[in-house]
């Protein structure tokens, strides 16, 4: 327990340190924030809700802009039904989805009569369909472009193009410092638990391995957190959209497996490269800036760069952003088919390794000519 | 005792070859030698910090790694971090070395009292060594190990160090400090050490 106590003074005197824990800890707020008021409909910034009398009009409407055999007119008919049993407070998201759908379906038949089948638009207005299809069967309450303009978007780009790879990037530095601090006396001293000889009489084994504990308990926390934005708030940003297929939706919470997976691949390599860094910088911050620069850098640049997004699947960094490499989107983004949550695994793991060995040699050589 | 059975240690070059020798409980043995000549390394290795191409380092006729709790060794000031008190420190090493001794003695014994809470970053060099004097008085252990620990120290402190050891001798503790000056330590040392063509010789 004092061997704990000492290991949290150390970890959380050290402004370097606290970062990523003050930066999961404002994550976690903000999960908690969009949670409550989303989950208990009182968020002022969500689009006024439909009144059940409104709502029947709109439905009677959207029977019409129905062909008589659509599958959606007997759930638009009970619909209808369910109206007009709700008293005037409650709201009705299903009544909302299904105007959509029947909207959407719609203007396909419009498209089509104009620019035929071939219209360009007319795939994507499929897609919208089956995210209100969604949206409908599961009674997702919240309605997905206003989180374009209540903030979660916003808050999603920032998180997972900006916020994951420095979190990454500072999570990996513990770790780096954690197992590296029993091994090379440069990193004792500038990395977090610069174990002097004098604590170095604990076993090393259960230092490490209580120091390992304390930062996957964050990562797991990070990770839940992260499930809350999204899951919490009722919706999915965007389903999986796997390169030119079909579009399927899912809950995000189904993905959070995935989501953990390539998370510790992405640590893994995060670990291997900022220890290899470190052998090379001695000083603390510049490690940890050069670090976050080529964790950032390089995770942000195909997206610039057609040329380097072509082979994208090959940069491990690409794989930082877990969400995008999870749901398919990143795929999309940087037009490369290549990339996949398959494929990042490897990569994330095989670079790591790479990393670690050489970061292992330099430290064993370097060690040797002390 | 301290047992050194044919230790050989080799960094860049071979710094000690088949060194053999016994520390005994109750005795204060002190080490002089020129910079560079291996002093350092030789108590990482007899605290088993760094790893040895020969021989073994017993404690109690157990290998060192396995009965840690009974050496206290804390190599310089360098390794203490700047953002943890004094405090944090002490009782640190009290729980860990499982000692009975009362911290606030020590301090106040130390004249410490004053800075103890404070973080270690706005320590002076003098204000470091005490602190590193405290815990190695704190954990109480059988066999201290001090490497130039009388570095920084006024010369009011230094007799009280060297009060302290004797005391501390007279607890049938081993003692094993190192100094760059002879003179230094001369009087104050049962045993006086050196290290020569990569051998510990009595002097």
């Amino acid at each position: 327990m004092s061997l704990l106590t000492f290991l949290m003074k150390k970890a959380f005197r050290n402004p370097v340190n606290i970062m990523p824990f003050l930066l999961a800890f404002i994550l976690l707020g903000n999960a908690y924030y969009q949670y409550y008021t989303v989950m208990k409909r009182d968020n002022a910034l969500a689009p006024a809700p439909y009144t059940p009398s409104y709502s029947i009009s709109i439905l009677n409407g959207d029977l019409t802009l129905l062909e008589e055999d659509d599958p959606y007119i007997p759930v638009i008919r009970e619909q209808i039904e369910k109206e007009k049993v709700r008293t005037p407070e409650e709201e009705n998201w299903q009544s909302y989805d299904l105007h959509q759908i029947a909207a959407l379906k719609q203007s396909i038949r419009r498209e089509a009569a104009v620019f035929g089948e071939e219209s360009e638009i007319i795939p994507i207005m499929r897609r919208q369909i089956a995210y209100w299809d969604y949206m409908y069967r599961n009674d997702l309450p919240y309605e997905p472009y206003a989180s374009y303009t209540n903030g979660i978007a916003f808050l999603c780009f920032v998180f997972d193009n900006i916020l994951m790879p420095a979190v990454f990037a500072g999570m990996a530095y513990i770790i780096a410092g954690v197992f590296c601090s029993f091994h090379t006396d440069r990193i004792d001293q500038t990395i977090l638990l610069p174990v002097h000889a004098g604590t170095k009489t604990v076993s090393e084994i259960s230092f490490s391995m209580i120091a390992g504990i304390l930062t996957s308990a964050t990562v797991i926390c990070f990770g839940f957190s992260m499930g809350c934005i999204f899951d919490g708030s009722g919706t999915i940003m965007r389903g999986i959209e796997v390169f030119n297929q079909d579009v399927q939706y899912v809950s995000l919470r189904s993905l959070l497996p995935q989501l953990f997976i390539i998370t510790g691949c992405g640590l893994f390599f995060c670990t291997g490269l900022i220890r290899t860094v470190c052998i090379f910088i001695s000083d603390a911050m510049t490690a940890l800036g050069t670090s976050v620069v080529l964790l950032v850098g390089l995770c942000r640049l195909p997206d610039g760069f057609a040329v380097i997004a072509d082979q994208a699947h090959w940069i491990p960094m690409t794989y930082l952003r877990p969400f995008a490499a999870v749901t398919g989107q990143l795929a999309d983004r940087l037009k490369n088919g290549s990339v996949s949550l398959d494929k990042g695994i490897i990569i994330l793991f095989a670079a790591g390794m790479a990393l670690w060995i050489v970061s292992m040699i330099s430290e064993h050589r370097r060690r040797g000519m002390k | 005792m301290l047992e050194v059975r044919n230790l050989s240690i080799k960094t860049r070059h071979l710094v000690f070859d088949d060194v053999s020798y016994t520390f005994e409980k109750g005795k204060l043995y002190g080490i002089v030698a020129v910079n560079g000549s291996g002093k350092t390394t030789l108590f990482r290795g007899l605290t088993g910090l760094i790893p040895t191409i020969q021989g073994s380092v017993l404690v109690e006729g157990m290998p060192v790694s396995r009965n840690r709790r009974r050496v206290f060794y804390y190599e310089s000031f360098e390794w203490l971090d700047g953002n943890l008190s004094g405090m944090d420190y002490l009782v640190f090493v009290r729980d860990m070395w499982h000692s009975s001794v009362q911290i606030d003695e020590i301090t106040a014994l130390w004249d410490m009292d004053e800075y103890i809470r404070v973080p270690i970053r706005k320590y002076s060099l003098g204000m470091k060594q005490r602190l590193i004097i405290a815990m190695y008085l704190v954990a109480d252990a059988e066999y201290m190990i001090m490497d130039e620990i009388t570095n920084g120290l006024d010369e009011k402190n230094r007799s009280l160090l060297f009060q302290t050891l004797r005391s501390l001798c007279a607890e049938n503790k081993m003692i094993l400090i190192s100094s760059h000056y002879k003179e230094d330590i001369q009087e104050l040392c049962d045993v006086m050490l050196t290290i020569d063509s990569q051998k510990l010789r009595e002097v």
